[in-house]
């Protein structure tokens, strides 16, 4: 409004100017603001609740695209599991079929050579102390294992004392076969079921099941004691034994071909034949075993080098296994 | 504004009082709105250029959900993976056992085509392409080798039962106790026969025990006869044993002979009857014959190992002894 305003003051009865001042116009523009805001929040409300912005539809249709197929995957994932799981069980049914015993469980065949660690847990538990924990545990495992080393008998030990080198080189105290992975002990020492008696009858020795040809080594120095081929499907097939003194003879059976000659001297780790299924054998594998002093005893604590502490438990849990054996 | 205000009209120069009249009030209304919403508009528009609006936050809320769970699938997918892996391993050691061949890696990874889950058009259209495409090519893998698997497990598991039911189908034991047994003719051919006193082809083994001994069915089979027969054997019990062989176990007991009858299915080992000496024979014992295919075998090579390869041993020393036949 260009033109001035008076309003009439009735004290004075005069018409005064009006006068604008600062604060007026701040008022105004407050007023102004605050039906500007309620407007804009009206607008918001509206909007939000019946229009999407460009912005907002593309993250709706990703958003569906991605749980669409999410929901369809997920299903998929389900029966992938189950197919997983009926896997698992036939894997056990031909394992049951030629074994007539439970499989091993996963958590002692998959914790491979040097695979995991055994005291991953303990890491993980953010143990102040852990390294220190782990250590102890380790050294308890040595010394578990020293223990069942420890069924020398007192003159055995004084034999040791003054015989050392020569009896370290001539015990058994590797596997008769290539056995990194662990994997091929099938079957220990005492009563298995007897594959085609389908009975527990004692078993003498432990199976290392392997591929036909498979290299075999003597597992301590000594004489070739017995070097034998037999044809008949009944036995220890092709035979070999080992005389390595100190009352210590091992046996290897259902060879398929042997390559020493009886009163051979052979050294630990040399080829003495390979694996068949000569014998009464249902399937190839080397039957081992370890006579001292006439008497056959459990081979599973004369494998001391080249295992790790863990690969030995290993191998002890697989012996221990009441199962089949394979001839 | 309460208060009137007045211009001054300089033509009639006295104060005149402004009363604006209802349009105009209005209109100055609608003018002050107008410019609100302006502003608010203006004002909405600035800030959710830099600010998300509501919307946007809850999709961008939910998109955090989809990754995670998208995220997910691949963390099930490799724990999927190393379990196949672990049941391809065990797959191999069966088949090693089994001595069949290991699946040829071209095998192993056939049938894996492409997502046949989505079509083509399907494809086009989406958003995410590769990651969605990604995700449905891994699972179908999956399923392929999953199948694969599965398929190599079933024909290890016909592999394995088939196997086993020939190993307890084939006559593998002796039919009386080593315990029992007395003496033992192993005269497969011509000799001379006891009764008739003449050379006669004698087609079986002789096991001589006292009268009333057990006799043990020799493998799993189905007695196919278990009478008094006119021809020489007397009470005699055949079983067949469905893969070609019969066995014929011959002279039982006077009275009482067959603990088991006609169309019985019998295990290995099971006791079926008792020796005697009815028909053609010049003492208690059992004449067993191995037949296979019609024809009549020379049954030892359908001994197993009885208790432990010495007993075998002992068996076939007593054999060499070369009792005369008793029938």
């Amino acid at each position: 409004m260009a033109r001035i305003k008076y309003i009439y003051n009735t004290e004075t009865c005069q018409y005064e100017r009006v006068s604008i001042s600062a604060w007026d116009v701040a008022l105004n523009l407050l007023g102004f603001l605050t039906v500007a805001l309620m407007i804009a929040i009206g607008i918001l409300l509206v909007f939000n609740r019946y229009f999407e912005s460009p912005k907002e539809i593309v993250l709706r249709k990703e958003n569906e695209e991605l749980k669409l197929h999410y929901d369809i995957l997920d299903r998929e994932m389900t029966d992938v599991q189950e197919m997983l799981h009926n896997l698992k069980e036939r894997d056990d049914n031909v394992y049951r079929l030629i074994f007539e015993a439970d499989p091993i469980p996963s958590s002692i065949r998959t914790a491979g050579a040097g695979g995991s660690n055994k005291y991953k847990d303990l890491l993980n538990k953010d143990l102040i102390q852990e390294d220190l924990i782990i250590d102890d545990f380790n050294r308890l495992d040595k010394l578990k294992r020293q223990m069942y080393i420890q069924t020398k008998s007192y003159d055995e030990i004084i034999d040791l004392a003054l015989h050392k080198e020569e009896m370290l080189a001539a015990i058994p105290a590797i596997q008769p076969i290539n056995n990194k992975e662990l994997t091929r002990l099938a079957s220990g020492f005492g009563l298995r079921i007897h594959p085609i008696y389908k009975i527990k009858k004692m078993h003498t020795g432990l199976d290392f099941s392997a591929p036909r040809g498979t290299p075999i080594y003597a597992t301590g120095a000594g004489k070739v004691k017995k070097a034998q081929n037999s044809y008949r499907k009944t036995g220890y097939g092709n035979q070999v034994e080992i005389d390595h003194g100190f009352g210590y003879v091992t046996k290897y059976a259902h060879m398929q071909m042997i390559t020493v000659k009886k009163g051979q001297e052979v050294k630990r780790g040399d080829l003495i034949g390979y694996v068949g299924s000569t014998g009464g054998s249902t399937a190839p594998h080397c039957h081992y075993e370890i006579i001292k002093d006439g008497k056959k005893i459990d081979p599973i604590q004369y494998i001391i080098q080249d295992v790790t502490d863990e690969e030995y438990q290993k191998l002890l849990d697989l012996a221990s296994r009441e199962n089949q054996s394979l001839g | 504004m309460s208060l009137t205000k007045y211009q001054y009209n300089e033509d009639s120069c006295t104060y005149e009082a402004i009363e604006p009249t209802l349009a105009q009030r209005f209109r100055r209304g609608l003018m002050y709105f107008l410019g609100a919403t302006i502003v608010a508009t203006i004002g909405v528009l600035a800030v959710f250029k830099y600010f998300p609006t509501p919307k946007e936050i809850a999709y961008n809320a939910e998109r955090h959900l989809l990754n995670e769970q998208w995220a997910y699938l691949s963390i099930e997918e490799n724990n999927i993976i190393s379990a196949l892996q672990a049941m391809q391993v065990d797959d191999e050691e069966l088949r090693e056992i089994l001595e069949l061949d290991s699946l040829s890696l071209q095998i192993r990874n056939a049938g894996i085509g492409g997502s046949e889950i989505l079509s083509n058009e399907e494809i086009k259209k989406l958003i995410f392409k590769n990651q969605v495409v990604e995700q449905y090519k891994k699972i179908a893998k999956l399923k392929a080798q999953l199948s694969i698997q599965a398929l190599s497990f079933d024909t290890l598991t016909k592999y394995a039962e088939d196997r086993n039911w020939n190993w307890s189908h084939i006559p593998a034991i002796q039919p009386v106790s080593h315990k029992e047994l007395h003496r033992l003719s192993t005269v497969y051919g011509m000799r001379l026969n006891p009764v008739l006193k003449r050379y006669m082809p004698h087609r079986g083994f002789d096991f001589m025990a006292d009268r009333g001994d057990s006799i043990y069915a020799t493998a799993d089979g189905k007695i196919i006869m278990a009478r008094m027969t006119m021809g020489g054997f007397g009470n005699q019990i055949m079983i067949d044993h469905g893969n070609g062989y019969k066995t014929r176990y011959g002279h039982l007991q006077r009275g009482n002979a067959f603990a088991v009858k006609e169309g019985d299915e019998v295990k290995r080992g099971q006791l079926i009857g008792f020796m005697g000496s009815t028909g053609r024979s010049a003492g208690p014992h059992l004449h067993y014959e191995v037949i296979k295919n019609g024809k009549q075998v020379n049954p030892i090579g359908y001994f197993q190992v009885e208790l432990n390869p010495e007993a075998y041993e002992k068996m076939l020393l007593l054999a060499k002894e070369n009792a005369a036949p008793m029938d």
